[in-house]
């Protein structure tokens, strides 16, 4: 199941109805790999943060809506 | 590292179609199911405090598929130029609709911030699956990995396709009435009453028009792209994508006239979260050797 998932499977992005060949994969397109590493670490800490954000924002307005107040 | 990063793009991607589908859905509906001035701010309530957050799903996507895999943004953002640019006006025209309908107190204001909001809502969904369906089907990449769309063709497929022919206006169709789905049993979460009814019989009414279309999208792409199918053939335990997208359907359509909005609320996600994995696994690698 994990072989299913893995890079040789998932490499096409973008297909080229003109010539194969020319396909956009994610190999021909990526960044160099130290710059991936390094942000996949500020991606860690940016998607906590965006998670956290989203855990409190849906809490805090969960439920049905009332009219009262100030707002739309 | 690269399939890591793909990953972690087409997780944010399926991310921002689930979460900000539902308020794009919420404004397909609203001029039908919210009819009174109290239904219609009911509505832009349920959505108001997520709906901008939602939508920065999009950014993040576009933000790390530009850090990620730059000559991919280079060359689908160019080649996209045009529909791009339509997008990015229905996003703001639709925030437009949502924000200022509450500052201008007269009808005519109303009604027309009211119509925008519903226009762009109901054409972003279109063309979101729109664009889904040209990367699946492909574009007239050169030998340097740019390509430029117009915005029409023959709607026939071609070697040089535009960015709608019948296939890809299939996708939109696909995506229109998904979102209508996913974003009346939101709705009918969030509020009471008459207008959660009428929007849960919204999506019982467009349940069957979507598993229409979802079956002929799928024989569809696979006449499109043969090759869809070759990851399928070797991992048949692939298949559970599909089996999973059905599955969702049916939960769908059995728990929402129960009344069980949550649970075909979740339904309806994981069916657009099933049919993204699925196209993404079945991308297909048919002619592609590693390096």
């Amino acid at each position: 199941m994990l072989e299913c998932w893995s890079a040789r499977r998932l490499a096409m992005v973008l297909p080229a109805s003109t010539n194969p060949e020319y396909s956009l994969t994610i190999y021909n397109t990526a960044a160099g790999s130290h710059g991936l590493a390094v942000g996949f670490a500020w991606w860690t800490l940016g998607t906590i943060l965006a998670l956290s954000y989203f855990v409190f924002v849906y809490r805090m307005f969960k439920g049905k809506v009332r009219l009262e107040g100030q707002g739309y | 590292m690269e399939t890591l990063w793909f990953i972690i793009v087409a997780v944010t991607i399926t991310a921002y179609v689930v979460l900000d589908g539902f308020d794009i859905g919420a404004g397909t509906i609203y001029l039908f199911v919210a009819r009174t001035d109290r239904e219609r701010r009911t509505v832009l309530r349920a959505i108001g405090p997520v709906w901008d957050g939602n939508e920065v799903w999009l950014l993040a996507a576009g933000g790390t598929l530009y850090f990620a895999f730059p000559q991919l943004y280079a060359s689908s953002f160019s080649g996209f130029y045009l529909p791009l640019t339509i997008v990015l006006w229905l996003l703001m025209l639709r925030a437009i609709g949502i924000e200022f309908r509450a500052h201008i107190p007269e009808e005519v204001w109303k009604s027309f911030f009211d119509g925008l909001f519903f226009v762009a809502s109901a054409l972003l969904a279109i063309f979101f699956g729109t664009a889904l369906g040209n990367v699946i089907r492909g574009v007239p990449l050169n030998a340097d990995g740019y390509f430029f769309e117009p915005l029409w063709t023959s709607w026939h497929l071609a070697e040089n396709p535009g960015v709608l022919d019948w296939y890809t206006v299939l996708a939109g169709l696909v995506a229109l009435c998904a979102l209508i789905a996913h974003g009346a049993l939101y709705v009918a979460i969030k509020t009471e009453g008459e207008l959660s009814a009428r929007a849960r019989s919204v999506a019982i009414l467009v349940w069957p028009i979507l598993f229409f279309l979802t079956i002929v999208s799928l024989v569809a792409t696979y006449f499109v792209r043969p090759t869809i199918m070759h990851n399928y053939h070797e991992c048949p335990a692939g298949l559970l994508i599909p089996v999973f997208v059905f599955g969702s359907l049916a939960t769908m359509i059995w728990a929402a006239p129960k009344a069980k909005e949550k649970l075909a609320f979740a339904a309806s996600g994981l069916y657009i979260a099933g049919m993204l994995v699925g196209a993404a696994f079945g991308y297909g690698v048919a002619r592609f050797n590693q390096p």
